[in-house]
C-alpha cells in the first residue's frame, strides 16, 4: 500500500459526497466506488439525502432564475454539515466553486455563502491528490485518460488524475492524442447543436481508438456519457470508466 | 437535412458547414498550424504569463479612463496635422468616409484590412457611390474577387484551396490558370501595383492608437497597408474607440503579444507608426490623414456586464483554439466578427435579439480563454450572452419548459426521487440491453449519432439510504 | 451637440456605472534578456530571410553598388542624406540612376511620379536602430528620407550602424523619445514582405520588397 501526493491540507476524517445528478441517475456504481476508495484511506463519507442538482444545466442555458433556485437548494444541502464536499465531477465542482459566484453576483450574502462553500469543495481526484490515495488491486488494463474541459480549465486540475492512474498497479496508461480537445458534450449543446456536437465527438473517438486502449477514463460522467454513447454506436469494444471505478479495483 | 432543434437558420448554416469536407480540412490545417505557431511564439518569451498579464492590465487601465485617453489622442492628432472624425454608428462612419472621398474626387480606393470597415459595410457604400474599391491584403483580395466574406480574422481566404484561387484568378483576371501559390502571389502583386499607384484614397484599419502622441500603429506581413497609406494622396484610418493605448511603452507590450498570439511571429513584418500626414520637407506621404473613431455600441458595452470584450486586440487566437470554429468556420456565424470573440461581441454591439444563436455555438470548453493574450473570460461572457438571450425569450421553448420543470423537481427532494423513479421505469421499459437507441425530438438529436444509457436500476442515494453496499 | 461630445459623454456615463475588472500590473516585465544585441539581431534577420553584411569601412561603397547591381539596378531610390561619402559618384560610374523621390502635391503629378518610381529596382535607406528581439529595422521618414524607398522597389538595402542595435522596442522608445513625434512615419520592418494567405504556403515579396539586405556600418 502506498500513499500519493503531498498532504497540502490536514485530511478531514469526514467528508460529504455531492453525488451529482448524472451519477445518481445513470451510474450509481461511481458513488460506491468513491465511498470504498475514501474508506480505504480512513475517511468516512456521508451522503446528504436531500441533494439534487447543482443547477449547471440551467446556468449554461441562461436560465439563471432556475439555476439560482437549484443552487440555493444545493447551498442549503451542503451547508448543513461543515464537512468538506467531494464531487465526482469536474463540471459540477466548477459550477459550485466558480459558477455560484457569478450566479449570485448581485447578492453579497449568497455570494459570501458560495465562497465559503467553494473553499471546502473539491473534485474527487483533486481531493485524492491532496490527501493521498491508495489504489486497489485490479487486473491488467490499458487505458487512456480524457481530461474534462471544466475540470482542466475551470477547476484547474491538470496532471493529478494521470498521476493517480499511474500509481495503479497493472494499469498501463497511454497518452490520448489531442487530449485537451473538447469531447463535444457541453450540456444541452449536445442536443441543441447535435450534429456539431457529434462532429467534435468523432475526433475524440478516433483519437481514443488510435491509442488501442481498452478503456477511456475520465473524472466526469458528462464526458463519459457522450463518449460511451458514441463508442457504442460505432460498435467499439472500448469501455468508458470513471476514475473512481478504476481506483476502486474490480474489473 | 435537419436544422438543430430551436435554432433554424443558424442550425442550417452549421449543417451546411459540417457537410463541407473541404472546408473542414482547410480549417483543420489552418487552425492547427496557427495554434502550434502561437505556442512556439509564446514559449520563446522568458515569461509569457507576465507579458499577457501586462497586456491585460494595460487594456483594463485604458478602458477605465477611456474618455481621457480619447481626448488626448484626438488633440495630439490635430496637433500634427491630422483630422479626427467621430462616428456614432455605422451610417455616420460611412458618411464621413464618403464625404472625404467625394471631396477629393476619388474614383479608386485601395484598402488594407480593416474590421471596422467591414463592420460598417464601407465597401458597399463606396461602390454605390460609383467609387471602385480594391482590397490589397492578398486574402481579402481573393475573397473580394470571389464576392465572399472573410472566414477568419487573420487569414480571410483560408477556406479556399489553391485550385479554387487559381480558377478565380484565371476567370476574373484573365491570367493563365495556375495552382502554384507563388505564381498566384506574383499575379496579385502585379494586379495591385497599378491600384496602389493610381488610387486617390487609401483606407486602412488601426491596430492601436497611442494617446500620448496621436500615433496610429498598423501591422501587416505583406506591406500592403504601408503602401496603401503612403502612395495615395489621402489616407483614411478607421478605428474603434476602444483601440487606444496610453503610451508608446504600452504599445510595445501589446505588439509583443499580438504577433505571437496571431501567428507565432515575434513581430509582424511591417509595423507602421504613423503620426500625422506628410510633413513639410518630406518627399512623400499622404497630404491628408483622416482618422475615423467609431463608437457603434462600444460606449454602451463599456458600462455593461460584457465590457471585458472590449479588451480584444483582434489576434484571432480564440478562433484557432475553438473546437466549434474548427468544425464550422467563420461563415456559419453569419457575422463580421466570428469565433468565440464574435459570439460575444456581435450580440453586445448589435443586440441579443438578432444574434441570440451565437452564444449557443459553444460547449464552453474554455480553450478560448486559455489562449487569449489579454485573458478575456470568454466563457463567462458567452454565459452572460445566454442569460440575455433567455431573458429576451430567444431560447427554444422546449428548453425553457424542460429547465423550468427540472428546477421544480430539483428543489423538491421527494419530487426528485419520484422523477428519478419514473424516468427509471420509462427508460428501462424502452431500452434494449440497457441502452436507448432512438428518442423522440428534440432528443433525437442525441440518438442520431449516440446511444443513451437507461437510468440505473437503483439510484445511488436510494441504495445509500437503504444501507446497501454493492 | 458635436459627435465627439456625444460619444465622450456616453463613455463617461458608462464608466460611472461600469464594473470593469481591475487586474494589477505585474511586477515582472516579461522582457527578454538580451546580452549581445548585435548577434541576436543578425540571427533574427537571417531567420526571417533577410541578409546581413559586415563590410570593412572602405568596402562599403563597393558593396552597395554590387548589391544594387545584383538586384538589377538600373534605376534606384535612395535617401539623400546617407553618411556615405562618394556614394553619388559611385552610382553614376556604375551607370545607375537615382530617381527623384519627391512627390508633387497635386494628384496628376503625383501619379506620374509614382509610375516613374515603380521602375526602381532598389531602395537604399539608412535606419535609426535595429531591434534584436524581433530582428526589426526602425526607419523614420523625414526630409530627404522617402518612405516609398523602403516599400516600392523589390529590393531594400538598409544601412545600419552596428552600434545602434537595441534589445527591445521598449528600449528604442526610451533611447529615442522623440522618434514618433519627429516623423510622419516610423516603420518597424522585420524581414522581407510575406504572406501565407493561399493554403498557408509562405511566399515572399507580396507587396513590399522581396529582398531585405542590411549593411552594417562601423
Amino acid at each position: 500500500m502506498r500513499a500519493l501526493g503531498q498532504n497540502s491540507m490536514t485530511p478531514s476524517r469526514r467528508v460529504q459526497i455531492f453525488t451529482t445528478c448524472l451519477v445518481e441517475a445513470l451510474r450509481p456504481a461511481v458513488g460506491w466506488a468513491m465511498v470504498r476508495t475514501l474508506e480505504r484511506i480512513g475517511i468516512t463519507p456521508h451522503v446528504p439525502e436531500v441533494q439534487t442538482c447543482c443547477g449547471q444545466p440551467a446556468y449554461n442555458a441562461g436560465a439563471w432564475q432556475d439555476a439560482r433556485a437549484m443552487a440555493r437548494h444545493t447551498l442549503d444541502t451542503l451547508d448543513r454539515s461543515p464537512d468538506p464536499v467531494v464531487v465526482p465531477s469536474g463540471s459540477c465542482t466548477d459550477m459550485i466553486t466558480h459558477g455560484y459566484k457569478e450566479l449570485f453576483r448581485e447578492n453579497p450574502e449568497e455570494r459570501a455563502r458560495s465562497e465559503r462553500l467553494a473553499s471546502r469543495t473539491r473534485e474527487f481526484s483533486q481531493f485524492l491528490s491532496d490527501v493521498g490515495a491508495v489504489p486497489a488491486e485490479r487486473p491488467p488494463q490499458r487505458v487512456t485518460y480524457h481530461p474534462a474541459c471544466h475540470l482542466l480549465r475551470g477547476v484547474g486540475v491538470r496532471g493529478g488524475p494521470e498521476q493517480l492512474l499511474d500509481s495503479v498497479p497493472n494499469l498501463e496508461r497511454v497518452p490520448l492524442p489531442g487530449a485537451e480537445e473538447c469531447c463535444g458534450f457541453g450540456g444541452l449543446f449536445s442536443v441543441k447543436l447535435g450534429e456539431l456536437s457529434s462532429a467534435m465527438l468523432k475526433r475524440k473517438l478516433d483519437a481514443i481508438e488510435s491509442t488501442r486502449a481498452e478503456s477511456v477514463v475520465a473524472c466526469d460522467l458528462s464526458c463519459l456519457t457522450q463518449i460511451e454513447g458514441g463508442l457504442r454506436r460505432r460498435g467499439s469494444k472500448v469501455r468508458a470508466q470513471h476514475i473512481a471505478e478504476i481506483l476502486d479495483g474490480g474489473e | 437535412m435537419s436544422g438543430s432543434p430551436g435554432l433554424p437558420d443558424f442550425g442550417q448554416r452549421v449543417a451546411k458547414a459540417l457537410a463541407d469536407g473541404q472546408l473542414r480540412t482547410a480549417l483543420n490545417r489552418a487552425t492547427g498550424r496557427f495554434l502550434r505557431l502561437r505556442a512556439e511564439g509564446l514559449a520563446s518569451l522568458p515569461d509569457p504569463d507576465a507579458s499577457r498579464d501586462r497586456a491585460r492590465a494595460i487594456r483594463a487601465e485604458t478602458l477605465a479612463s477611456l474618455d481621457e485617453h480619447l481626448e488626448q489622442f484626438a488633440d495630439r492628432v490635430a496637433e500634427v496635422g491630422g483630422h479626427v472624425h467621430w462616428a456614432a454608428d455605422a451610417a455616420g462612419a460611412t458618411a464621413i468616409v464618403l464625404n472625404i472621398a467625394q471631396r477629393c474626387g476619388a474614383k479608386l480606393v485601395v484598402k488594407s484590412k480593416s474590421m471596422i470597415s467591414e463592420e460598417v459595410h464601407l465597401n458597399l457604400a463606396l461602390e454605390r457611390a460609383g467609387i471602385r474599391v480594391v482590397e490589397s491584403d492578398l486574402g481579402e483580395y481573393i475573397i473580394q474577387l470571389a464576392r465572399e466574406t472573410p472566414s477568419h480574422i487573420i487569414a480571410p481566404a483560408i477556406h479556399k484551396t489553391k485550385e479554387q484561387v487559381g480558377e478565380l484568378f484565371h476567370e476574373l483576371l484573365g491570367v493563365p490558370y495556375t495552382d502554384d501559390p507563388k505564381e498566384m502571389t506574383r499575379v496579385a502583386r502585379a494586379a495591385l501595383r497599378t491600384v496602389y499607384l493610381e488610387a486617390d484614397l487609401g483606407v486602412s484599419g488601426v491596430n492601436f492608437g497611442v494617446a500620448e502622441n496621436g500615433t496610429i500603429a498598423i501591422v501587416t506581413n505583406e506591406g500592403n497597408a504601408s503602401l496603401a497609406t503612403s502612395a495615395p494622396r489621402v489616407h483614411v484610418a478607421m478605428m474603434g474607440i476602444e483601440r487606444i493605448v496610453p503610451t508608446l511603452a504600452d504599445l510595445a507590450v501589446m505588439l509583443r503579444v499580438l504577433a505571437r498570439s496571431a501567428t507565432g511571429q515575434k513581430a509582424s513584418v511591417y509595423t507602421d507608426l504613423i503620426t500625422g500626414p506628410r510633413r513639410p520637407g518630406d518627399p512623400d506621404g499622404p497630404e491628408e490623414l483622416h482618422i475615423v473613431l467609431l463608437d457603434n455600441g462600444r460606449s454602451r458595452v463599456l458600462g455593461g456586464p460584457s465590457a471585458e470584450v472590449l479588451y480584444c486586440i483582434r489576434c484571432g487566437a480564440c478562433l484557432n483554439a475553438c473546437p466549434v470554429y474548427r468544425e464550422i468556420g467563420g461563415h456559419a456565424y453569419g457575422s463580421v466578427y466570428t469565433g468565440p470573440i464574435g459570439a460575444v461581441l456581435t450580440p453586445a454591439l448589435e443586440g441579443i435579439d438578432k444574434w441570440s444563436d451565437l452564444p449557443q455555438a459553444s460547449s464552453l470548453c474554455g480553450a478560448c480563454r486559455e489562449v487569449c493574450p489579454v485573458r478575456i473570460d470568454l466563457p463567462r461572457l458567452l454565459l452572460e450572452g445566454r442569460r440575455q438571450a433567455a431573458e429576451a425569450g430567444r431560447t427554444p421553448l422546449w428548453s425553457r419548459l424542460l429547465l423550468r420543470a427540472y428546477r421544480h423537481v430539483a428543489t423538491r427532494p421527494w419530487l426528485f426521487r419520484l422523477a428519478l423513479r419514473g424516468s427509471r421505469l420509462l427508460t428501462r421499459a424502452i431500452a434494449r440491453d440497457g441502452w436507448l437507441h432512438r428518442l423522440p425530438p428534440p432528443l433525437s438529436a442525441w440518438t442520431a449519432t449516440r446511444d443513451f444509457p437507461a437510468f440505473a436500476e437503483r439510484s445511488f442515494s436510494m441504495a445509500w439510504r437503504a444501507g446497501r453496499r454493492r | 451637440m458635436s459627435a465627439s461630445f456625444a460619444i465622450l459623454q456616453r463613455v463617461r456615463e458608462s464608466l460611472a456605472i461600469a464594473r470593469l475588472p481591475r487586474p494589477p500590473m505585474p511586477t515582472a516585465s516579461g522582457l527578454p534578456e538580451i546580452v549581445d544585441s548585435l548577434a541576436v539581431f543578425r540571427d533574427a534577420v537571417n531567420a526571417l530571410g533577410g541578409r546581413v553584411f559586415s563590410p570593412e569601412p572602405d568596402a562599403v561603397v563597393g558593396l552597395i553598388v554590387e548589391r544594387a547591381r545584383n538586384a538589377g539596378a538600373g534605376d534606384l531610390m535612395a535617401w539623400d542624406d546617407l553618411p556615405i561619402p562618394g556614394m553619388a559618384d559611385a552610382f553614376a560610374r556604375a551607370g545607375m540612376r537615382v530617381l527623384d523621390a519627391v512627390l508633387p502635391v497635386e494628384a496628376s503629378g503625383r501619379t506620374e511620379r509614382l509610375a516613374l518610381l515603380e521602375g526602381a529596382a532598389v531602395g537604399l535607406t539608412g535606419a535609426e536602430v535595429g531591434i534584436a528581439e524581433t530582428g526589426s529595422l526602425v526607419l523614420a521618414s523625414g526630409e530627404r528620407r522617402s518612405r516609398l524607398a523602403w516599400l516600392l522597389p523589390p529590393c531594400h538595402i538598409a544601412l545600419l550602424s552596428r552600434t545602434r542595435v537595441l534589445p527591445t522596442l521598449e528600449s528604442v522608445f526610451v533611447a529615442h523619445p522623440n522618434l514618433c513625434v519627429g516623423s510622419a512615419e516610423v516603420a518597424l520592418i522585420a524581414g522581407p514582405s510575406r504572406t501565407a494567405d493561399i493554403e498557408l504556403t509562405l511566399t515572399r515579396g507580396v507587396h513590399g520588397p522581396r529582398e531585405l539586405e542590411i549593411i552594417l556600418l562601423p
